[in-house]
């Protein structure tokens, strides 16, 4: 049986769905994501936390749900929406659907929404925090809606990081800042013969440096970076001491810590097909993206007291938005996409390169 | 990097006339390029010889040259035009062949001429199967494991090592005879046996069988710095094993996982930079095995292709036009997406909808194949849908199909009424019908897993389909409904409150998934909450399309289609296109002001008028499709532009046209009606033989025969008994019996009419006797054997005809004349198959004048205010009809009633024979390759008639092969000859001569009978080797004048921009 579903912003404007199964209502920052591919990963991935994601694919998780495809333990979305829903899926690696993983961890979803309307609405007036619920009167919501947490000045980077990685003694490993880590990251850099150790989000920088570490990766994560002000302050004072690299939310916190500024976006960058042209790279990069905040512009580069050289590292050929810097005299760069891929296509794996080769130069001198 | 500004001239090569496997998809790659780079500023110098494409519209390039596609043609063009370049990877195969043969002579080198695209090594690899397996290898990306084996013992061996199951496949043979597929070593030696047997060579590969196996398509766009995206990933619904031209296919990749999908993008991308694919499209090809995800790359196009025209259609991303600019030295950070305009066209696009090709078969006219599909292509068309869900697009595809079925719920009595082991083997073994037995299964709730079993489909799909059978209408949501791909034809009367219709919004195609905004009206109706898209107060007409390709119509309409739109964008009028066959030029969002990518039923058809409510509506440019709807379109209170629903009826039905033709004083063959076996025999007594039947309710030309006597009557009878349940052979609606006038000339006549005034745009004359359907036919521009008088009356009936219609816009008449008297076979108010080929061998643009006219312009107008009819050509034209034989082996080539051309070819000369030459040229006669003999069999009764003409060819100095009888009888006539044994004697044989090239003529008069007899193998192996088969002395004479001016042909060559 199938019942209605909506989704409503605080102005009251509203998108209907249908479902057949019942949810609690949820709240979030309404985002879409164009990805036709990586439905797991999406939903998994902490820095979808305090977001409810509209599919813009026709169908979602037709293949399934197979735990390898995990970027944490659970689904980290607070609702999702989207065209249809499969709970039939097919493919050889398949454990179990989708909406009965939603569904046993209680996450919102629905489909029957006219997904092209959510995203022409965002994208003409942005994004902003809605509730979804089925079955349910558009008042309740409203009202749900008024206790929500807003995404502006979300600080759930510093709860979201869920790494399981116990090790005896960091020293020698690379270090992840982790805000909300994808587990592609901790992949990547283990497919690099590294040994990788969780840093929690409140460590001094001190403490990190005492930890004899070859190098710092500052993680992705959900919510507004501007809210992680010791976290920046942290990364402030590693900034030349130690090799930093950060990816996503770790992007904005290093730019923030060498005093660029960071702006909410209209809508968003949420897909698997954004081109980007790294600076030294001949081709321009297809690359997965997730961010609603982005550092502003500031030119081809600028010369920081104490870091030396800040350049634009990226930029993004559909907008012309700054997609990463780099401060080479101070070890520390850092892009605004994913290259570790999970989901998306292999195209950024070679944007570690940089991070490895300053590891190993530092840790030789040692 | 900015373009190359070394390079002045390219020269495209086109694909040549529409085959299986090569259709109007080439055309529209060929139209892009040529328009992109012209409007670089480049020299556009372009070879085609199929005169029904866009391509080679005098406007599209600098010089275009309607020639055969051959070497000694290219070689000579090359000599004249002297190109700085050339563009091979656009016309698909046919182009890739002819750059490699002129590269391995070396006509590129000594001319200084750049292959831009890709290199000759590169497409060399790609093509070669063993080059091609190494070089994967090389780099990681496993192939199927193959290995040739010589022994039983060897082929013993070879099996173990790769493992069961096996396919099996025979070197050099023609037709398949011997492959197959081996489950386990049980089978191994007998098989084995049988495949060394079908080996000339005994030489067998044994190959890795991925019978089954998922099967994906890869559409990538590489630029020369190394930039790579997939513009498009296509799952094919069938399983390997039958050819993806065959498949339904669907887009985006439905299956596959982001780390699968990831691994096949890599394996791409590296694939092409390993083959050193500089630049352009190309196509990847992957098998998937379902219960491990091990995959095989199965082959790689180093062009565009068919699939990449659907790509291009499925996303909004011009494969083919940025191909072209991409190989003149553009990267794609510096191209502009054409649909956003904003964004650069280094991306992957993606959707927020379903597409789904279903493939369009013709087999009833190939009556000797079996329909089994496998690995040889056989479809002939093909549509497209665009929906928001697997199961709504599938619904509206087979819709588009035009063969009455209204979804994915509408099942026919025929599947309905199988016992459970039929419909099984139906399920299990792919035929163009399949996906309906497959429907029928689910309907009867079989386990899906069994149906994915039986037929290796993707159960996700088959989950899909079943959950449309689940639900009740009662209990449904109507969006819900429709996009579980029910439709108002599956609600009952009662549920009928909430019209499906309700739901249906206009949806655009941009690349993007509405991330960036779309200014390019590109439009698919679906279920949702709100339009994409608004409509214009402009004046506004909708040309209604022509449909999937199929035999009878094709790319000429779409031609019609074009050229109306340009009319239209020309004369200030907003252009509206609806249209679901995405091979063609109509639907690239590029050509009308508004595209509407549409199945072309009533439901779709009503909903866009209503909601653009246009000014006028064009039906007829596309065939027979649009006129289908042309009464429910008026009766809807829209307006048919020019000939009224009259003209229609007055032309369609019998009675009324006899009327007419009586009251204008136009002969006609006498035609009756039998409802009955006895009114038959009346009706034949009355008219005497031949007689041409034909059931009543087919067009087309199907199921059409000429019928010579009695026992031949009886065949025909038992053949259509045969089809009907009952065994009566007029279940189905009445006979209609014609007079077959033999020994006539037929004619065409094309023309124009605002109803007062008419145009006549041309005359022209068949080659073949009558009873060639005239599709089929070799029509030459102008007449060549009719008197003045009787062309002048001709002209006259015509004119009168136009005039007593009423016809606004475009005629076509069919006349036959015996012995001085002119008969109408037939007329159409529509546009024909002939009119892009007049139009552009005249260069009179009838078909933009006639748009006008439909509109209510003068004649007198179009005349003085635009340029459409101010062609004329002193030059003869000649078309040739180009047949699919080689994909249906078991078919006689013989020609009769019923139409089974796929397309056609032109060949235009300053005088009759280098014209014919070059048609034959063309169509892949090779007249210059073979000795000078003319081999002759005859039919007694047409023995005496061929005397005159066997003298000629002997004073010529041609060598006369005979069969017995004919070689005595030409002896009796004092023309020596030698004589031949049949097929199965010693040689010389019929056959033997044929293959040691020592004939480049066979003059065949054959019996209707379609039999395997001694005249159907050399029908067949003339084909197959390049040699001419006329059965009459009308066309022995000709091919006498294309055979003497064999010298003169390659200097009698122009650019069509300097023929009219």
């Amino acid at each position: 049986m199938f019942k209605k579903t909506l989704l409503v912003n605080k102005h009251g404007d509203e998108f209907t769905g249908w479902s057949e199964y019942s949810f609690k209502p949820a709240t979030g920052e309404l985002i879409f994501n164009t990805a036709m591919t990586g439905f797991v990963e999406i939903l998994s991935d902490p820095s979808y936390i305090n977001q409810i994601v509209t599919f813009t694919s026709s169908h979602v998780g037709n293949y399934g749900l197979s735990e390898i495809d995990f970027e944490s333990n659970k689904p980290r979305i607070e609702a999702a929406v989207g065209n249809t829903f499969s709970h039939s899926p097919s493919s050889w690696r398949s454990q179990k659907a989708l909406t009965s993983w939603l569904a046993e961890y209680e996450i919102p979803f629905s489909g029957g929404f006219d997904v092209r309307a959510i995203t022409k609405y965002l994208r003409d007036r942005g994004t902003s925090m809605y509730a979804l619920g089925v079955d349910i009167d558009k008042n309740d919501l409203l009202e749900l809606l008024n206790s929500a947490t807003n995404i502006l000045g979300d600080d759930s980077a510093l709860t979201a990081g869920n790494l399981d990685i116990s090790r005896n003694a960091p020293e020698g490993k690379v270090g992840i800042l982790d805000l909300g880590a994808k587990k592609s990251i901790v992949n990547v850099l283990e497919s690099l013969n590294y040994q990788v150790v969780a840093i929690k989000p409140d460590s001094s920088a001190e403490d990190i440096l005492s930890m004899n570490l070859k190098g710092l990766l500052i993680s992705n994560g959900p919510g507004d970076p501007r809210s992680l002000i010791n976290v920046i302050k942290t990364i402030n004072n590693l900034i030349g001491k130690i090799p930093i690299f950060g990816i996503c939310l770790g992007h904005q916190i290093l730019s923030l810590a060498c005093g660029l500024k960071v702006n909410k976006l209209e809508f968003g960058h949420h897909g698997s097909n954004h081109p980007v042209k790294i600076k030294g790279i001949k081709k321009a990069l297809i690359t997965a993206q997730n961010h609603g905040f982005a550092v502003e512009e500031f030119g081809e580069n600028l010369v920081h007291k104490d870091f030396g050289n800040i350049e634009n590292y990226a930029s993004n050929l559909n907008d012309g938005s700054n997609e990463g810097i780099s401060l080479w005299d101070s070890m520390a760069y850092s892009v605004q996409f994913h290259p570790e891929s999970g989901p998306g296509t292999s195209d950024g794996l070679q944007i570690f390169n940089p991070f490895v080769e300053m590891m190993e130069e530092q840790y030789a001198k040692k | 990097m900015p373009k190359n500004k070394e390079i002045k001239s390219i020269l495209i090569i086109g694909s040549g006339p529409i085959v299986i496997g090569q259709a109007c998809e080439f055309d529209y790659s060929g139209s892009q390029a040529a328009k992109a780079l012209k409007n670089e500023g480049y020299r556009i110098i372009l070879v085609n010889s199929n005169p029904a494409t866009i391509m080679t519209d005098p406007k599209m390039a600098d010089a275009t040259y309607i020639e055969p596609l051959t070497f000694e043609f290219l070689k000579k063009i090359i000599e004249i035009e002297k190109p700085d370049a050339v563009l091979p990877t656009l016309g698909g195969q046919t182009a890739l062949n002819l750059a490699m043969e002129l590269d391995e002579s070396n006509i590129f080198a000594q001319n200084n001429i750049k292959l831009l695209g890709a290199s000759a090594k590169s497409i060399e690899v790609a093509e070669n199967r063993w080059k091609f397996k190494n070089a994967m290898e090389n780099v990681g990306i496993k192939t199927l494991k193959a290995e040739y084996v010589r022994s039983i013992q060897e082929g013993i061996d070879v099996s173990k090592k790769i493992g069961y199951p096996l396919m099996l496949r025979p070197s050099y043979i023609l037709g398949g005879g011997g492959t197959g597929l081996v489950q386990s070593e049980k089978d191994l030696n007998s098989k084995l046996k049988e495949a060394f047997n079908a080996s000339p060579t005994q030489e067998v590969l044994i190959e890795e069988s991925v019978y089954g196996w998922k099967e994906f398509e890869l559409e990538v766009m590489r630029d020369q710095d190394g930039n790579g995206v997939i513009v498009c990933g296509i799952e094919n619904f069938d399983p390997m094993g039958v050819h993806t031209g065959d498949s339904i296919t669907i887009a985006p990749i439905q299956t596959l996982s982001d780390k699968e999908y990831q691994e096949m993008r890599d394996e791409a991308l590296l694939c092409l930079d390993t083959i050193g694919i500089a630049t352009g499209g190309s196509n990847v090809q992957f098998a998937v095995n379902p219960l491990n995800g091990e995959r095989r790359i199965i082959e790689m196009n180093p062009r565009v292709s068919r699939s990449s025209a659907l790509a291009s259609k499925a996303t909004g991303f011009p494969i083919a036009k940025f191909a072209a600019l991409l190989a003149v030295g553009y990267n794609l950070t510096e191209l502009k997406n054409d649909i956003t305009g904003s964004t650069p066209a280094s991306f992957e696009p993606v959707q927020d909808y379903v597409v789904v090709k279903i493939p369009r078969f013709d087999f009833p006219k190939f009556p000797s194949t079996d329909d089994v599909l496998g690995t040889s292509m056989q479809s002939v068309g093909e549509v497209m849908s665009i929906a928001s869900t697997f199961t709504e697009t599938l619904t509206k595809a087979i819709r588009s199909l035009e063969i009455g079925k209204t979804g994915i719920r509408n099942i026919d009595n025929r599947f309905i009424n199988l016992s459970k082991a039929h419909l099984e083997e139906e399920i299990m073994t792919p035929r163009p019908r399949r996906i309906f037995a497959i429907l029928e299964g689910i309907r009867r709730n079989w386990n899906i897993e069994k149906i994915a079993n039986l037929s290796s489909i993707d159960i996700w799909f088959l989950n899909e389909i079943e959950k449309s059978f689940n639900v009740t209408p009662e209990s449904t949501p109507t969006s819900i409904l429709k996009m579980l791909g029910w439709t108002d034809e599956d609600l009952d009367s009662k549920d009928k409150k909430n019209s499906l219709k309700d739901n249906r919004v206009y949806k655009l195609v941009d690349t993007c998934s509405a991330e960036f905004e779309s200014k390019t009206p590109y439009l698919y109706s679906t279920n949702g909450s709100e339009d994409d898209d608004d409509t214009s107060n402009n004046k506004k007409v909708v040309v209604i399309g022509s449909g999937p390709n199929r035999i009878g119509q094709g790319i000429e309409f779409d031609y019609c289609c074009v050229h109306g739109v340009e009319s239209l964008k020309e004369n200030k009028y907003e252009s509206i296109m609806i249209n679901s066959n995405p091979e063609t030029v109509s639907t690239d969002y590029d050509t009308a002001d508004k595209l509407y990518f549409e199945p072309l039923s009533w439901d779709e058809v009503s909903s866009v008028l209503k909601r653009e409510q246009p000014d006028s509506v064009i039906i007829q440019l596309g065939g027979q499709t649009p006129l289908k709807l042309a009464k429910k379109i008026h009766e809807a209170g829209y307006n048919i532009a020019g000939s009224s629903l009259e003209v229609i009826d007055a032309t369609e039905d019998r009675n009324l046209f006899q009327k007419l033709c009586e009251s204008q004083d136009i002969n006609q063959p006498i035609s009756q009606i039998a409802s009955n076996e006895n009114e038959l025999i009346d009706s034949v007594n009355g008219i005497g033989y031949p007689v041409l039947l034909r059931p009543s309710y087919v067009l087309g030309g199907r199921a059409m025969r000429v019928v010579q006597n009695d026992t031949e009557l009886k065949n025909y009878l038992s053949i259509l008994a045969s089809a009907d349940d009952d065994g009566n052979p007029f279940n189905s609606g009445p006979l209609l019996v014609d007079q077959f006038l033999t020994d006539t000339v037929e004619v065409d006549v094309d023309l124009i009419s605002d109803g007062k005034e008419v145009f006549i745009a041309g005359v022209l004359e068949h080659l073949e006797p009558a009873g060639v359907h005239s599709g089929d036919s070799t029509a030459v521009l102008p007449p060549f054997s009719i008197n003045k008088k009787i062309i002048n009356e001709i002209e006259q009936k015509s004119i009168q005809l136009a005039k007593a219609l009423n016809v606004k816009g475009l005629l076509n008449i069919q006349f036959a004349v015996k012995e001085g008297t002119l008969y109408i076979l037939e007329a159409n108010p529509r546009a024909s198959r002939t009119m892009p080929f007049v139009a552009k061998v005249t260069g009179n643009q009838i078909i933009k004048a006639g748009t006008l006219l439909m509109l209510g312009h003068s004649l007198d107008f179009v005349k003085k205010e635009t340029d459409y009819l101010n062609g004329s050509t002193k030059k003869i034209a000649i078309k040739k009809a180009i047949f699919p034989w080689s994909r249906f082996p078991a078919e006689d080539t013989m020609l009769g009633p019923e139409m089974k051309a796929t397309g056609e070819v032109l060949g235009i000369g300053s005088n009759f024979g280098t014209a014919l030459n070059k048609a034959y040229a063309a169509a892949g006669v090779l007249i210059n390759k073979k000795q000078k003999g003319v081999f002759i069999s005859l039919s007694d009764k047409e023995k005496p008639n061929f005397v005159e003409i066997a003298k000629n060819y002997s004073e010529l100095g041609f060598k006369i092969y005979a069969t017995e009888g004919t070689g005595a009888y030409l002896g009796e006539h004092n023309i020596s000859s030698t004589i031949v044994g049949r097929a199965d004697d010693n040689s010389p044989t019929s056959l033997t001569i044929i293959q040691e090239n020592l004939v480049s003529l066979v003059i065949n008069t054959p019996t209707f009978a379609n039999e395997y007899t001694d005249g159907w193998k050399i029908r067949r192996l003339s084909h197959e080797t390049g040699v001419a088969v006329v059965s009459s002395v009308r066309e022995a004479q000709a091919f006498m004048k294309a055979f003497s001016e064999q010298e003169n042909t390659l200097d009698d060559m122009e650019a069509i921009q300097n023929v009219s």
